[in-house]
């Protein structure tokens, strides 16, 4: 066994990564860009991957939440332009936090991804725990 | 210095000279009779001209190795065994120890998780104490800057990924782990001082994480924009002093001045002229960069071919002047290489890995001359170190 023999799978990842016809849906950008770490189900690894099923609704309901899902290494430092960002971060509301659209979730705009996501996010453990402690999330009736 | 008898090093210097009589031996009548039980101590200070070779051992992953060469003799001064996943060691300038962070499974290849910086004693190769470390550190095709160690010796950290990134932090004076520092977006780690690691971040930031007397975080600096995705950095790095060079897809030499203080990009200079960029010639390898330090000259792993290969095998050698940006010289190598490393005494030896055999190469870095082949030096040896560090 030689290093080449591993080739052909990163030439192939690589030709999917850039594959423009493939990214015609946001589907397909989160299984590309998200879904090898959050799961196909969206339940990830937590603590260190943090579920989309269980933490959307409690982030999304802390201030900052919108910004935190924004400036997140995997969504901000993504090759994802800012339009398709806004794209797939929709798309990963809709799908693992149906709740949080039915409650009035004002969909993210590409300027609303520009103006958050060049500010990068150095402590993370640290925000995420201050999002769950100002989350009115398990304060509303559900 | 021969010692006989029984004692912890024993297995592994046996298997060392074991190994050590498979190396053709110079002379017709073949390798002179070694006594059974017999087991070598190694000075305590490196030869200019030793050079270590990390095997992460790919077709059988638990079974990683270190293999020390002299590059004078041609031959195995001795080997360790390093666990699953291994990338290579971290070694400190004193010399006085080698370490390696190390994975272990309770049934070799499955059950329970161990990590741990294990600390070999440099004169036996014999394991002599193991810090253990969360169960989180990256599990990669072997990259130098997986591991680095402050330049006083004292905090070592090993670069996780979980996929989370962050680095372990050891106190290697104290013998102990010291907790986590999170790098978010940012990977691996290179010393920039006493307490300052640096880290290079997939938005082509760099951020550094400087430490207290503690281990623990100090603050940080970030350097925005040092790259960017439209010519990305290799991210195997050169050193000299505060001067850090990482070569591009592109082929651009990227240079980085990093210190306890500050983070500041430095000049960017193209290695190919447009008339090679035409001919297809770009960087290729695993480890595509040398630098001797007190020379200047950076030795550059080429081969002509399509762009975006990066990873493929270097069939040349160009060395440059990092003065005047000059290509100075040119090396044609035996079969194509996958690595190549360069010690840094005054009659340099440039060691170079062969991708398709194993072989390692051993030319001298001035005149280009090949002057000793070792067949086979492992199974797939990807990383090179050299002990020896100018006084």
């Amino acid at each position: 066994v030689t290093l080449r023999s591993i080739r052909p799978a990163i030439a192939v990842a690589a030709a999917l990564a850039a594959g423009p016809a493939l990214a015609a849906s946001p589907y397909v950008d989160f299984a590309i860009h998200c879904m090898g770490c959050h799961r196909g189900d969206g339940l990830g690894s937590p603590p260190e991957v943090p579920s989309l099923v269980d933490d959307l609704p409690v982030f999304l309901a802390a201030p900052g939440g919108r910004e935190y899902l924004i400036r997140v290494p995997g969504s901000a430092n993504s090759p994802l332009s800012d339009a398709d960002l806004a794209r797939v971060l929709n798309w990963i509301v809709g799908r693992f936090a149906p709740g949080v659209t039915a409650r009035g979730f004002a969909p993210y705009t590409a300027d609303e991804i520009a103006a958050h996501r060049h500010r990068p996010l150095l402590d993370i453990q640290a925000e995420r725990a201050r999002l769950r402690a100002e989350s009115v999330r398990d304060k509303e009736p559900s | 210095v021969i010692d006989f008898g029984r004692r912890p090093g024993a297995p592994l210097a046996l298997a060392c000279l074991l190994f050590c009589s498979a190396v053709p031996a110079a002379t017709p009548a073949g390798p002179p009779r070694e006594r059974v039980g017999a087991v070598a101590t190694l000075p305590a200070s490196p030869g200019p001209h030793w050079m270590w070779v990390y095997d992460a051992n790919l077709s059988s992953m638990p079974d990683g190795r270190a293999i020390l060469v002299d590059g004078d003799a041609g031959n195995v001064l001795g080997m360790v065994s390093t666990g699953y996943s291994f990338v290579s060691f971290t070694l400190p300038r004193d010399y006085r120890s080698l370490f390696s962070a190390e994975t272990y499974y309770s049934r070799t290849t499955r059950g329970m998780r161990t990590d741990v910086l294990s600390i070999y004693d440099p004169r036996t190769l014999a394991p002599r104490a193991e810090i253990v470390l969360p169960t989180k550190r990256a599990s990669t095709i072997p990259r130098a800057a997986d591991s680095a160690i402050t330049d006083d010796d004292r905090f070592l950290a090993v670069f996780n990924l979980t996929p989370a990134s962050s680095l372990s932090i050891v106190d290697t004076a104290a013998e102990k782990f010291v907790g986590e520092i999170e790098i978010p977006g940012c990977a691996m780690a290179y010393a920039a001082g006493r307490r300052t690691l640096f880290s290079l971040c997939s938005d082509g930031s760099v951020v550094a994480s400087h430490l207290t007397d503690d281990g623990t975080l100090r603050g940080r600096d970030r350097l925005p924009g040092f790259f960017t995705l439209a010519d990305p950095i290799i991210e195997a790095g050169v050193r000299a002093g505060d001067t850090w060079r990482f070569i591009s897809f592109g082929g651009n030499v990227y240079t980085l001045v990093a210190n306890e203080s500050s983070l500041t990009a430095g000049e960017r200079w193209p290695l190919f002229s447009a008339a090679a960029r035409k001919q297809g010639w770009q960087s290729g390898g695993m480890l595509p960069t040398a630098l001797h330090v007190a020379t200047g000259r950076l030795h550059v792993l080429t081969y002509r071919g399509a762009t975006r290969n990066h990873k493929l095998p270097g069939t040349e050698v160009w060395t440059f002047d990092v003065a005047t940006h000059a290509r100075v010289a040119r090396i044609r190598l035996p079969t194509p290489v996958r690595a190549i490393q360069v010690t840094q005494d005054d009659d340099p030896l440039l060691f170079a890995l062969s991708d398709t055999t194993a072989d390692l190469y051993v030319f001298d870095a001035r005149t280009g001359v090949l002057k000793k082949t070792i067949p086979q030096i492992g199974i797939t040896p990807i990383l090179m170190q050299s002990p020896w560090v100018r006084p």
